[in-house]
């Protein structure tokens, strides 16, 4: 089962995020809570959690680039 | 201050060091959660929809997710555009707006439709008025009370010395009366601008207390911006020395690169352990952590 990692809503008025940093690579198991990734927007930095347990296996977005709220940033695989 | 535990080496940093570790990777202490919801959003309409600033927008502050959602805010009077260039400050700086005399009706529409206990007033630098913005702080604070019954708390610029300000503003009787220094004085004028002098922010916080000494007064360092640990603790000093009862340090973050670098970003540990020596020095309350605002948490503070 695929599980889309998606840019939340920092609740700062803003509707985009900048994509800080990778914090896993691409194909690594994750646990669902594992950090995967840094957003920052303002002076707000958040690391962005594991939606599920299962591989990494697609990043959409790539470090520096502006992203939308609500924009699929990767995809964790599940088994089940 | 043989009795405060060892402190956490600070070491003295170089200008070159300074120049190369400008916007050093955020450590982890200083990431947030990422907020569950949009509670915040409610605090954020209301703002909007009585045309109402607030310091937390406009300085980019990193608690104000936290702070929104649990329905409270920093309101910021006078207008969104500042008359100092202060070098760590996100405000707008440029021509200011024209004072807007139904801001306190609206101010006190917001306190009591957030149910505030505690309201904190703040305002851009307004030396382009005659009394800086001291009437209106005045009004304000008495719209406030009269609507809500909250305690209410002033942060104030220091008004440029101007004769009768502090006494207007003193005449409305806040709770608290915060005016920060914000940092050590061989940086004062580095990180505040020309205009500002840390001997008059010792002053306004001195006459504060002189004028009416059931007012709590309070202040606020940021740290990181290149002070070492005695000119911190010398500073705290002379605060208690005027008689400054609440204190909060916290953690300078670069709101652009425009403005001035962070130098260092001091662990938890070491706000644990200047919080404890300002504790020891007299201060009825501190707050010290990387996340404190100078209006972070106030009314627990205040109470």
């Amino acid at each position: 089962m695929r599980h889309n990692l998606v840019v939340p809503d920092l609740g700062l008025g803003s509707r985009h995020v900048t994509l800080s940093l990778w914090l896993v690579e691409l194909g690594a198991e994750v646990t669902e809570g594992d950090r995967l990734v840094e957003l920052s927007a303002d002076s707000v930095t958040v690391d962005l959690p594991a939606p599920a347990s299962g591989r990494f296996v697609e990043s959409l977005a790539v470090e520096d680039e502006e992203i939308a709220v609500g924009q699929v940033l990767g995809v964790v695989e599940s088994d089940d | 201050m043989s009795q405060l535990p060892a402190p956490v080496s600070l070491p003295i940093i170089t200008p070159e060091e300074v120049s190369r570790e400008a916007a050093p990777r955020l450590p982890r202490w200083l990431k947030r959660n990422v907020p569950k919801g949009n509670s915040n959003h409610f605090t954020a309409n209301l703002l909007e929809e009585l045309r109402l600033e607030t310091v937390c927008d406009n300085a980019k502050c990193p608690n104000r997710m936290e702070c929104y959602s649990q329905k409270t805010a920093t309101f910021m009077i006078l207008g969104n555009v500042c008359t100092r260039p202060c070098g760590f400050c996100a405000v707008a700086k440029g021509k200011t707006q024209q004072v807007e005399l139904d801001e306190p009706d609206r101010l006190a529409e917001a306190s009591a439709r957030l149910g505030l206990a505690h309201v904190v007033i703040t305002s851009v630098t307004r030396d382009d008025l005659d009394d800086g913005g001291a009437e209106h702080f005045y009004r304000c604070v008495l719209a406030v009370r009269e609507r809500t019954g909250a305690a209410v708390e002033v942060l104030t610029p220091d008004f440029l010395g101007k004769p009768g300000a502090i006494e207007r503003v003193v005449a409305s009787r806040p709770e608290v009366f915060n005016h920060n220094t914000e940092t050590v004085p061989r940086l004062y004028r580095e990180v505040r601008g020309r205009k500002s002098d840390y001997r008059w922010t010792l002053e306004l916080l001195r006459r504060v207390k002189e004028l009416d000494p059931t007012i709590k007064t309070k202040s606020g360092l940021m740290l990181g911006l290149g002070e070492l640990r005695d000119e911190v603790l010398d500073t705290l000093a002379d605060l208690r020395d005027v008689g400054c009862d609440l204190l909060t340090l916290g953690q300078y973050l670069q709101p652009s690169p425009e403005h001035l670098p962070v130098v260092r970003y001091l662990p938890p540990e070491e706000f644990d352990e200047l919080g404890l020596a300002a504790r020891r020095m007299g201060f009825a309350q501190v707050a010290s952590g990387p996340f404190v605002r100078s209006s972070y948490h106030a009314r627990e503070m205040a109470e």
